[in-house]
């Protein structure tokens, strides 16, 4: 049957293939103005991003100068860079930690920002709403070592204002469990305001015209939200869900910085603390060694890009517009 | 029609939960504000205050006297974050725009290009080789900014912000006659102010931030930035506190190291200027952006 | 519109050029690359011979510029200082010294590890890798040029120095010898009035074994104190004075580091049997020190958040604490002379005396712990030696790169002491990377107090020179230790030791308990291969001798 069509085709094929060719023609005019507009970008990944990829390659080889990334002899056995960090007695402990926080912070991160978004939008006063938003976006701008000061104002024991203004005198920095509860609450205090800024965009992108419509229909606020709001924030949400997804495995989703500033370091809070980078970034510091530190960040690569190729082509099927790629 | 609700229960807590948030995260910075303008003596006997008991100004002017370029860095980091917080949006913006159109062939497969950068990078080694070997950036103005020019994750993002441009306004442009390009910067672009403002803000604090760029690439006294003068600092701090027992030169810096004062004051110098962004963006993020606006 | 669209294409185009600029010079790297993969010492040759040439061009008037990168905050006033420097640099050999300080040194790694291009470089065993870095063939060998070029800057110092910057019997880079000496004595430093006030006599624990002291100062001079004193803190565990963490420190318990002496650095050994490695987290010594340590954090001489607050420096600058490790000697006995405690700039606020305990030791890392390097790829090898040698020889060179210009950077006040102006030139005393601050007609080299105090400090000085002499070389001087094999086991007991030896070391965990757990984690992260390793490679190097 198919050689039957295949011939169909061929006898065709003239006229038709001049059709197809003006089609295909028109195809490509039509998306010249397109691959303009992509062009700069396409030449600052290629060169920034794409460029010094093989340096990957790093994880696999034991690398001298002399000869370079390419040139340098590959290690043998092979996965011998990776054995540092399976190798270790921390290995579950900081694979649990990193998962326990990222997941805390992808279930309540959106949730404190979209309703901090939506009751934002509910605000009349326009003074005020300005006020609000630029209050919640203030930790956005500091730096873990601020927060570190910070928390530190907060915590010492003896100078303390816990200490000193509430009589709290707990050893914060000496109590693992604590640190269960503070390691969230900063992370969130520090990234919300700039989440739900991010979700006020998105709301202020929503036609209005669909709110019209539900306020002469007699709808409530809260149906509004309900039908109209949440909807609508759905593909911000899914594609930030997504983003933190591919960084599961990576302390604080790629922001791990936190758990050693904020915790000043202190070897007593590690069981609690300790998230994979942080575990690499002491075991490694003083060795200058590439290949390893390169292997504990291709294997948080690979198993966050599987894990985000997969849901996303699963959202796909159910929602095509809430995708990633 | 919103206007005819009156005040009520609902919108008074409103306000209460976001004046408590608000103070959650004012009082902190204000504290650090306080501790860098207490007096040394005062900190050390009487502790951490908000409102300090002994004031000083001597912690900043410690900071403006040891290093004679501040000055000039902040030029360098105010310049460094404008231009590539410009260039980034944009060709954000262009890239996700077209990832967004029915008319381009296989965005399934450029999208996975812009993704894989998120999460796979070349390592330092690479980066620096291609910096400072291939590029030859090092000690340029430029290298502060261009390895950071095309965001991949902000163009992931950026696509979900303008799928909410009606397409009929676009149909409606290329009816007019105006090319896909014009249609762009004259439609498309103006329409997402909100979602540029947003990801412009968090770009914006990201070049405000770097240090790091500036430690790998610049030797160049005119074009340290701020952050590196001011993280300079603190490395040394830590630099000579971890090898004091070495030689007798760290012993001799270790009874020169900054207080605490200074420290705090540092922070404070270092959020800087960047503090007045939000003031400045904080019109594009009013709701009710409608497309009446841009018609105007 | 058509304004952005120009500018946006002028931007690519601009990427573009810088593309296509660089392609000659990634070919010359590989090729230059390609052509290293011969053993290092056979590269360094040949690249000196090489230079040879070059240098031979420059000299026909033309100037050789000299990349200098060190660790340090940026300088304030550079420019005019190295104008000046400038000037005499040109005159004397005809080059142009540029220094470039690095906040962070890791930077410096990077330029090392990617072939990049500089001239020189601080480095040591603590800062820069110095051994690591000699062995990948990164730095010049200059065991041949020294004598030659730099006949002063070889010649000063102890020849036992130089013994241990070789790697391979070899010499890769020049040390910079400082007037305070090399040689270690150690020390315990006390408030003196304080210990005068509880009646406590310093003096009796000189000579005395650690432990001896440590209970002796305890019952006599701590209790006593802290009694009279609540508000004072009476031992820095955790960093300072924590004799686990101090490469130094281990020579309280007649021990030394083996080869690497970074915190994790597993391996010891003892003086008094100097050809057998011991895991020193294992001896008798850690588990007595910490015990006397849980009974000082249980009675409050140590506070309860020692283990957790590193910078120690608020407390130290407000002359809290009450006794600490001295590593500087001669001490009080020998030599009275008016100090403060550590960090604390008013002598009046915190009197001090330091007494000494241990023997006058010259530790195989006193070479390596400042010296520079020549990058085994820099065309001007040779001019490098050059500068080293002017830098170490000319006296007024030597100062203005360090302290500035005097009346301008520093000055005398009226009772003859240095003053530093406020936002003057400063190298944030990092002097000791640039060159050696000794030199053997006087001390010229330094800006002294013209007073009293001095002529004693330079009469101490001269005691220490004397010392360095004379110092016992430590039995492992010259060995060098080459931890690849160990790559792994060292990664995982670093961070085992970073974790658990703070609380361990400052009291704040039961060491009965918790030393066993720490033994056996050290054990499953790789100690006793890396202990094994060390006595492999040394016993290999004894064999060698």
């Amino acid at each position: 049957m198919s050689k039957a069509s295949k011939s169909n085709k061929t006898v065709l094929s003239a006229e038709e293939k001049q059709r197809k060719k003006r089609r295909t023609a028109i195809v490509i005019k039509r998306q010249i103005p397109f691959y303009i507009l992509m062009l700069p970008g396409l030449i600052c990944l290629a060169i920034f991003c794409y460029m010094p990829l093989p340096g990957i390659l790093v994880a696999f080889k034991n690398y001298n100068w002399r000869e370079g990334i390419l040139g340098s002899p590959w290690v043998d056995p092979i996965f011998k860079n990776f054995e540092f960090f399976f190798e270790s007695d921390v290995a579950f402990r900081t694979t649990f930690n990193t998962l326990f926080y990222n997941i805390i912070q992808m279930v309540l991160g959106p949730a404190l920002a979209i309703t901090v978004a939506i009751l934002l939008n509910e605000i009349r006063g326009k003074v005020s709403a300005s006020v609000y938003k630029g209050a919640i976006l203030l930790p956005t701008f500091l730096s873990w070592v601020i927060v570190q000061y910070i928390m530190y104002a907060l915590l010492n024991p003896g100078r303390g204002i816990f200490s000193s203004v509430f009589g709290i005198d707990a050893n914060f920095y000496m109590e693992p469990s604590y640190w269960r509860v503070i390691m969230p609450l900063v992370y969130l205090w520090k990234g919300f305001g700039y989440s739900s800024v991010l979700y006020v965009a998105a709301i202020s992108g929503i036609n209005t015209d669909y709110y019209e419509a539900a306020d002469l229909d007699g709808a409530s606020r809260w149906q509004k939200i309900k039908y109209i709001t949440l909807p609508m924030l759905k593909p911000t949400f899914m594609i930030l869900m997504l983003m933190s997804l591919g960084n599961i495995f990576r302390g604080g989703a790629g922001d791990w910085q936190g758990f050693v500033t904020a915790t000043n370091d202190s070897g007593m809070l590690y069981p609690a603390t300790d998230v994979i980078d942080s575990y690499v970034y002491r075991a490694l510091r003083t060795l200058n060694d590439y290949g390893m530190s390169a292997a504990a960040s291709l294997y948080q690569s690979i198993i966050g890009f599987v894990l985000v190729l997969v849901t996303d082509r699963v959202i796909h099927r159910i929602d095509p517009d809430s995708s990633m790629l | 029609m919103g206007r005819k609700h009156k005040i009520g229960v609902f919108d008074v807590s409103v306000h209460i939960v976001f004046i408590l948030l608000s103070l959650a995260c004012i009082l902190p910075l204000l504290l650090v504000l306080g501790i860098s303008l207490t007096a040394e003596s005062s900190l050390i006997s009487e502790g951490y205050h908000l409102i300090p008991r002994e004031f000083s100004t001597a912690a900043y002017s410690y900071v403006f006297t040891s290093s004679s370029t501040i000055i000039r860095a902040y030029g360098v980091t105010v310049f460094v974050t404008v231009v590539g917080t410009f260039l980034q949006l944009l060709f954000t913006a262009m890239m996700a725009y077209a990832l967004t159109r029915p008319e381009v062939k296989g965005r399934y497969f450029l999208s996975l290009i812009v993704y894989i950068p998120c999460l796979f990078n070349g390592g330092m080694v690479a980066s620096y080789i291609l910096m400072s070997q291939t590029l030859h950036l090092r000690n340029t103005i430029w290298v502060l900014f261009v390895g950071s020019m095309i965001s991949p994750a902000n163009v992931l993002i950026m696509r979900k912000f303008l799928r909410s441009i009606p397409e009929s306004l676009i149909e409606s442009a290329r009816i007019d006659g105006s090319g896909e390009i014009r249609t762009f910067f004259k439609i498309v672009l103006p329409l997402s102010k909100p979602s540029l403002a947003s990801l412009g803000l968090f770009t914006a604090i990201a070049f405000w931030n770097d240090w790091m760029t500036c430690n790998l690439y610049i030797t160049d006294t005119k074009l340290f930035n701020l952050q590196y003068l001011l993280q300079s600092m603190m490395k040394n701090i830590q630099n000579v506190l971890a090898n004091a027992d070495r030689t007798q030169g760290m012993q001799n810096a270790l009874a020169h190291l900054p207080t605490e004062g200074v420290r705090m004051a540092t922070c404070i110098l270092a959020i800087g200027p960047i503090i007045l962004l939000y003031p400045m963006l904080q019109k594009y993020f009013n709701k009710g952006l409608t497309i009446g606006a841009v018609k105007e | 519109m058509k304004r952005k669209v120009i500018s946006l294409l002028l931007t690519g185009v601009m990427t573009m050029s810088l593309l296509a600029g660089c392609g000659g010079s990634t070919e010359t790297t590989t090729s230059e690359s390609s052509a290293g993969t011969e053993a290092a010492e056979s590269t360094a040759a040949a690249e000196s011979t090489e230079s040879a040439e070059t240098t031979d061009s420059a000299d026909n008037g033309d100037v050789v510029e000299i990349d200098f990168y060190m660790s340090s905050t940026p300088f304030n006033d550079q420019e005019r200082v190295m104008e000046k420097a400038n000037a005499i640099i040109e005159e004397e050999i005809g080059a142009h010294l540029n220094i470039f300080p690095l906040a962070d040194y890791t930077t410096m790694q990077l330029m090392i590890d990617t072939g990049d291009e500089w001239d020189m470089c601080f480095t040591s065993n603590w800062l820069g890798d110095y051994y690591g870095n000699a062995q990948k063939g990164a730095f010049a060998d200059l065991t041949e040029l020294l004598p030659e070029l730099a006949p002063e800057t070889y010649n000063r110092i102890p020849a036992s120095l130089w013994e241990g910057m070789k790697v391979d019997g070899k010499i890769y880079g020049m040390v910079n010898y400082q007037i305070f000496g090399s040689s270690k004595r150690l020390g315990l430093r006390f408030r003196e009035d304080i210990a005068e006030e509880v009646g406590f006599d310093w003096q009796s624990v000189k000579g005395m074994d650690i432990f001896d002291a440590l209970n002796k100062i305890e019952t006599e001079y701590l209790a006593p104190a802290m009694e009279a004193h609540p508000d004072m803190i009476g031992w820095e565990a955790q960093a300072g004075s924590n004799l686990f963490t101090q490469a130094q420190a281990a020579q309280f318990f007649n021990s030394e580091y083996v080869g690497d002496s970074v915190v994790g650095s597993i391996g010891w050994i003892n003086y008094d049997d100097p050809t057998t490695v011991f895991n020193q987290y294992a001896s008798e010594d850690f588990m007595e020190y910490c015990k006397i340590m849980r009974r000082w954090y249980e009675n409050g001489y140590i506070p309860a958040d020692a283990a957790t607050v590193t910078d120690t420096s608020p407390d130290r600058q407000a002359g809290r604490y009450l006794f600490e490790v001295a590593l500087g000697w001669p001490d009080d006995i020998d030599f009275p002379l008016d100090k403060a405690m550590s960090m604390v700039t008013d002598i009046n606020a915190a009197p001090a005396v330091e007494v000494s305990l241990t023997d006058l030791v010259m530790p195989a890392a006193a070479g390596p712990t400042a010296a520079v390097a020549v990058n085994s790829n820099s065309a001007n090898i040779e001019k490098c030696v050059e500068l080293m040698e002017l830098l170490n020889t000319n006296d007024e060179l030597y100062k203005l790169i360090c302290y500035g210009e005097e009346g301008v950077d520093y000055s005398y006040d009226e009772e003859g002491n240095v003053v530093y102006t406020d936002g003057g030139y400063f190298i944030n005393y990092n002097d000791y990377q640039i060159a050696q601050s000794y030199d053997d007609e006087g001390f010229d080299r330094v800006p002294m107090a013209q007073n009293d105090r001095g002529k004693q400090s330079e009469e101490m000085y001269a005691v220490i020179y004397e010392g360095d002499q004379t110092a016992e070389a430590s039995p492992l001087s010259g060995f060098v230790f080459d931890p690849s094999n160990v790559q792994t086991e060292i990664a995982n007991v670093t961070a085992v030791v970073n974790e658990m030896l703070l609380p361990i070391t400052t009291g704040s965990v039961d060491p009965e308990e918790t030393i066993p757990e720490f033994l056996d984690r050290l054990e499953t992260a790789g100690a006793s291969k890396i202990v094994e390793e060390k006595q492999a490679q040394l016993d290999a190097w004894l064999a060698s001798k």
